[in-house]
C-alpha cells in the first residue's frame, strides 16, 4: 500500500531546499527588498524542513521498519537499506540546523549584507549547501524507493 | 537580542560531530544503541532530540563567553566545512560497513 507520508516527506523536503536556492539567488544582487524577502523565504524554508523532519520520523519508526526494510534487506538491493537509507536518515538532521542558521542571520543580521561582500557570499554558499544537500536527499530517496520496487517485482513474478 | 554568530557556528559544528559520533558509535556498540532506545523508543528518535538538546545548550553556554559581533564569512565556511565533513563522515561509514559485512 503507498503511504502518504513518502510523498509528504519528500513534497516538503524538496520544496524547502528549493526556496534555499530562492534564497541564494535573491543574495546574489541584494538590496534591502530583497535581503527582507530571502529572510521570509528561508523561515519558510526552515519551517518545512521542520515537519519534513517529523512526518519522516513517523514513517520511518512505523511503517518503514515494519514493512519496508525487510523487503528491501531480504532482496538483492540490501544496500539501498543498509547504506543509502542508514545514510539518509542521519544526514537529513543536519538540514533544519543548516536552514534555522541561515534565516536567524539573514533575520538580524540584513545590514552586515550589504556593507560585507564576504559574509554576503559565504551565505550565498551555505544556502545553496542545504539546496544540495537537500536534492541528494531526493536521489537517495529514489533510489530506496527503486529497490523496494525491484523487490516487490521479483515477489510477484 | 541578537544570536551570536560564533555561537551559531560552535553549536552547528558540536551538534554535527555529535550525529555523527551517536551514529557510528550505536552501529559499533549494541549496548549504547539499546540505551538510545530505551530513552526513547527508537534509537533515531533518540539522536533527533539529543542532536537538538546539544545544539540548545552549547548555544546558550558558548554564549556566556562570545562577545557581541557582526557575522564574519569564516563563521558561516566553519560551518559550510563540517557539514560536509559530517555527510561524507556518516556515508563512507555505512559504505565501510556494508563492503566488509
Amino acid at each position: 500500500m503507498i503511504n502518504f507520508l513518502v510523498g509528504l516527506h519528500a513534497g516538503l523536503g524538496e520544496l524547502g531546499s528549493i526556496l534555499f536556492l530562492w534564497v541564494a539567488i535573491e543574495l546574489f544582487n541584494p538590496d534591502s527588498k530583497r535581503i527582507n524577502r530571502s529572510s521570509k523565504i528561508a523561515f519558510i524554508g526552515f519551517i518545512l524542513l521542520l515537519i519534513s523532519w517529523l512526518i519522516a520520523g513517523i514513517y520511518y519508526t512505523t511503517d518503514y521498519g515494519a514493512n519496508i526494510k525487510p523487503v528491501i534487506k531480504e532482496s538483492s538491493n540490501a544496500w539501498a537499506h543498509s547504506v543509502i537509507m542508514e545514510s539518509k536518515e542521519h544526514i537529513f538532521i543536519i538540514l533544519p540546523f543548516l536552514s534555522l542558521i541561515v534565516f536567524l542571520l539573514l533575520k538580524n543580521y540584513q545590514k552586515e549584507l550589504l556593507k560585507d561582500n564576504k559574509y554576503r557570499k559565504s551565505l550565498v554558499f551555505l544556502s545553496i549547501l542545504i539546496f544540495l544537500i537537500g536534492l541528494s536527499m531526493a536521489f537517495l530517496g529514489y533510489l530506496i524507493s527503486s529497490a523496494y520496487r525491484a523487490a516487490l517485482e521479483v515477489n510477484v513474478i | 537580542m541578537k544570536p551570536k554568530p560564533q555561537s551559531l557556528a560552535l553549536s552547528s559544528v558540536i551538534s554535527g560531530l555529535t550525529l555523527v559520533f551517536m551514529t557510528i558509535y550505536a552501529e559499533l556498540s549494541e549496548t549504547f544503541k539499546k540505551f538510545l532506545t530505551n530513552l526513547t523508543t527508537h534509537h533515531w528518535i533518540s539522536k533527533s532530540i539529543l542532536t537538538i538538546l546539544i545544539f540548545i545548550i552549547v548555544y546558550y553556554l558558548s554564549s556566556i563567553f562570545f562577545k557581541n559581533s557582526s557575522p564574519k564569512s569564516k563563521y558561516i565556511y566553519l560551518i559550510i566545512i563540517f557539514a560536509i565533513i559530517c555527510y561524507i563522515l556518516i556515508f563512507v561509514f555505512f559504505l565501510y560497513e556494508w563492503l566488509n559485512k
